[in-house]
């Protein structure tokens, strides 16, 4: 193999707080960061529906002439589907809403959360269960109580319901919106002289199907772990003091810094015709950049060594993790299961007093195996072992207090984290980065002043 | 040389931009065995059979790592801008952080959750196996940040001609020169057609890739 590979067990033991940047909401609730995942769903034997049941569902409801249309050319389980969703804008749906359902965002956010809740769910109980707390919208008034156990009462297939929403959503929430809002005054409209004719039920066969599943995301892995601290270790190494701007007579340039805290920004694009060959001298006088890579002002130093990723274990991600780890308890929990949720407070303006907000964390107990894959480079031993060495480096200064997520000021992310293949070397490839850096801090340091890295020309002002 | 099908599964999104070209992939591990590095490219000479040769470049038979099953989505990373601990100051230089070079980011990303990806090829089966085992651990962009992280390879022996590694239902499974003729109703682009794809100097018109032929 022409890369090592460090596997860590890490366990929270604190919630870990991670807000999805994606999300632009309105509302006061900040979601965990998700990221679609394909999860296997078995097939199960299609059960025969009562369709008189059915009917009874529809009359009871009261159906417009539009949605009876519709409602004739889906199955069973989606009009089961449809039914459940529709329950569930009518009873939560009113005035100003009721917990995640108010605001011009409410349907998105519903439309997330009933995809969670059916890979959580495998009966109609369970899902209404999980969507009500996910949605944080308590229970339903008493008068929907029994148009509910009518639903889950006729839901013969269950796991073909919790497939429709998971595969038709979109589809599953219009027809639903549109029969709520159109029977608001038309209760009873869609009398017993139509009887509904449903499409054959299919099959049930095994499958992938697409979640959007919480993770944390390797970029900010990779930040925390370990560029962050590599980046202060090596100005400690280099003994580069650390001030304000304005006082430190001593530092780096601005751009020199950006290299190693964030991998900088190209000036303009150009590619001079040195770049490899200076690329190269670079990364062999500071191995961290070989691990991390970045740009100067007009290059990239090309591909960087390391590549982290970070999953967490639960049932939706089965199909990826090793079989170790399957054995591990919480490769049978749902990662919604895992969501809790968090409301805080803090000061307005004057005047204006307390403001309350509300985000997603992870439970204390979620873990997460992270990989780090390292690759080496080829024909050059030494730079490999000093790359691993700055890897280590970082590494084990990160494990000195580890979190991962964002909050970690207020406790959040706290993990215990478990060297799973320790590679036998660690402490001596660490201890030999920082030899390396310590006996050549002159230059090095000079070098990040001058901004010629040495490649004996200024490539980075 | 032998026709083969090989699947490639991932953990996680692909970050994509173009389609990735297996003997691209096969063509980077190629190099990193031979230790051919950037400073001394050449045209690679890769275990996979030749469609044809334009100015002393090969054309292999492949096509390109297409996504089965996939769902298209974004990735939106936060470049964060926090430093000036350990800057030099310059008289009036005050870092901008709202617009330019030290500007925070928040950079979307455009990635395919497929279920497996999937190519063909004629050539050595032992040879190609290791390459791929053992030099390509991450599919795509933005593999320093995990994306593209491969489970594994699985590599068959197949049964189709090298004409079917040209076309399929009637569109190009890779880039042709124009001097090879399979003309397509798109306008030739100037890109790269042999590994590695993005030197410059390896550049022709070529028909591009899924352009319908005519």
């Amino acid at each position: 193999m022409m890369y090592t590979r460090q596997r860590i067990l890490a366990t929270l033991e604190s919630p870990m707080a991670s807000f999805d940047a994606t999300v632009v909401s309105d509302s006061n609730y900040l979601t965990f960061n998700r990221q679609k995942q394909l999860v296997r769903i078995e097939g199960k034997k299609t059960q025969k529906y009562d369709t008189e049941k059915l009917q009874n569902i529809a009359e009871s409801f009261g159906i417009d002439q539009t949605t009876s249309e519709i409602l004739n050319d889906i199955t069973p389980s989606q009009f089961i589907a449809v039914a459940i969703t529709r329950l569930f804008i009518k009873a939560f749906s009113r005035g100003d809403g009721m917990g995640l359902m108010s605001g011009v965002g409410r349907y998105n956010m519903l439309l997330g959360r009933m995809i969670a809740a059916s890979f959580q769910s495998e009966s109609i109980l369970d899902y209404w269960n999980a969507l009500c707390k996910s949605m944080l919208t308590g229970v339903q008034q008493s008068k929907f109580d029994a148009d509910f156990l009518k639903i889950a009462g006729a839901a013969a297939n269950p796991s073909a319901v919790m497939d429709a929403i998971r595969t038709q959503p979109e589809i599953v929430l219009t027809i639903a919106r549109h029969w709520a809002q159109n029977t608001k005054s038309d209760e009873g409209l869609f009398a017993q002289e139509r009887k509904l004719d449903f499409a054959p039920e299919p099959e049930s066969a095994d499958g992938m199907r697409i979640a959007e599943v919480p993770a944390y995301s390797g970029n900010a892995l990779r930040h925390v772990t370990v560029r962050r601290p590599g980046y202060l270790n090596a100005m400690n190494y280099l003994g580069i003091p650390s001030g304000l701007p304005q006082d430190n007579e001593s530092g780096i340039l601005p751009a020199v810094e950006a290299l190693f805290a964030n991998g900088g920004n190209l000036e303009k694009k150009d590619n001079g015709s040195n770049q490899f060959h200076d690329g190269t001298i670079i990364k062999n006088n500071y191995p961290i950049l070989n691990l991390l890579g970045g740009c100067t002002n007009n290059w990239d130093l090309g591909e960087s060594k390391l590549k982290p990723s970070i999953h967490l274990i639960c049932r939706e991600n089965r199909n990826i993790l090793d079989e170790s780890l399957l054995e591990l308890d919480n490769a049978s929990i749902s990662a919604f299961d895992m969501l809790d949720g968090i409301t805080q407070t803090r000061t307005a303006h004057k005047g204006v007093g307390q403001m309350i907000y509300n985000f997603e964390t992870l439970a204390k107990g979620s873990q997460f195996v992270i990989n780090f894959t390292i690759h080496h480079d080829v024909n050059n031993e030494k730079l490999t072992n000093l790359t691993l060495g700055s890897f280590y480096d970082a590494l084990q200064s990160w494990a000195e207090n580890p979190s991962l997520g964002g909050k970690a000021s207020e406790g959040f992310g706290q993990c215990n984290m478990q060297w799973v293949n320790p590679a036998a070397n660690v402490y001596d490839l660490s201890q030999a980065y920082r030899d390396y850096m310590t006996s050549n801090k002159d230059d090095l340091a000079a070098w990040l002043r001058d901004g010629t890295l040495g490649t004996g020309k200024k490539v980075i002002s | 040389m032998t026709p083969l099908t090989i699947r490639c599964y991932t953990a996680n999104p692909v970050a994509w931009q173009e389609p990735i070209m297996i003997d691209g992939l096969i063509g980077y591990a190629h190099a990193k065995a031979n230790n051919i590095t950037p400073e001394k490219i050449r045209p690679l000479d890769l275990p996979i059979e030749r469609l044809d040769t334009v100015d002393d470049l090969p054309v292999y038979a492949c096509t390109a790592l297409e996504p089965i099953n996939g769902v298209e989505d974004r990735e939106q990373f936060q470049k964060m801008n926090r430093f000036g601990v350990f800057s030099k100051s310059k008289r009036g230089f005050k870092p901008n952080q709202s617009a330019g070079r030290y500007q925070g980011r928040s950079i979307p990303i455009r990635t395919i959750l497929a279920e497996y990806w999937e190519a063909r090829l004629i050539g050595n089966r032992t040879l190609i196996e290791n390459y791929l085992t053992d030099y390509i651990t991450h599919l795509g962009a933005r593999r320093g940040t995990g994306l593209g992280e491969i489970l594994r390879f699985e590599v068959d022996e197949d049964s189709f001609s090298i004409e079917d590694l040209i076309t399929r239902d009637g569109k190009l499974q890779r880039p042709i020169p124009v001097v090879l003729g399979y003309e397509t109703i798109d306008y030739p682009y100037f890109q790269g057609f042999t590994p590695p794809y993005w030197h410059g100097e390896f550049y022709a018109d070529c028909f591009p890739i899924y352009g319908e032929v005519k």
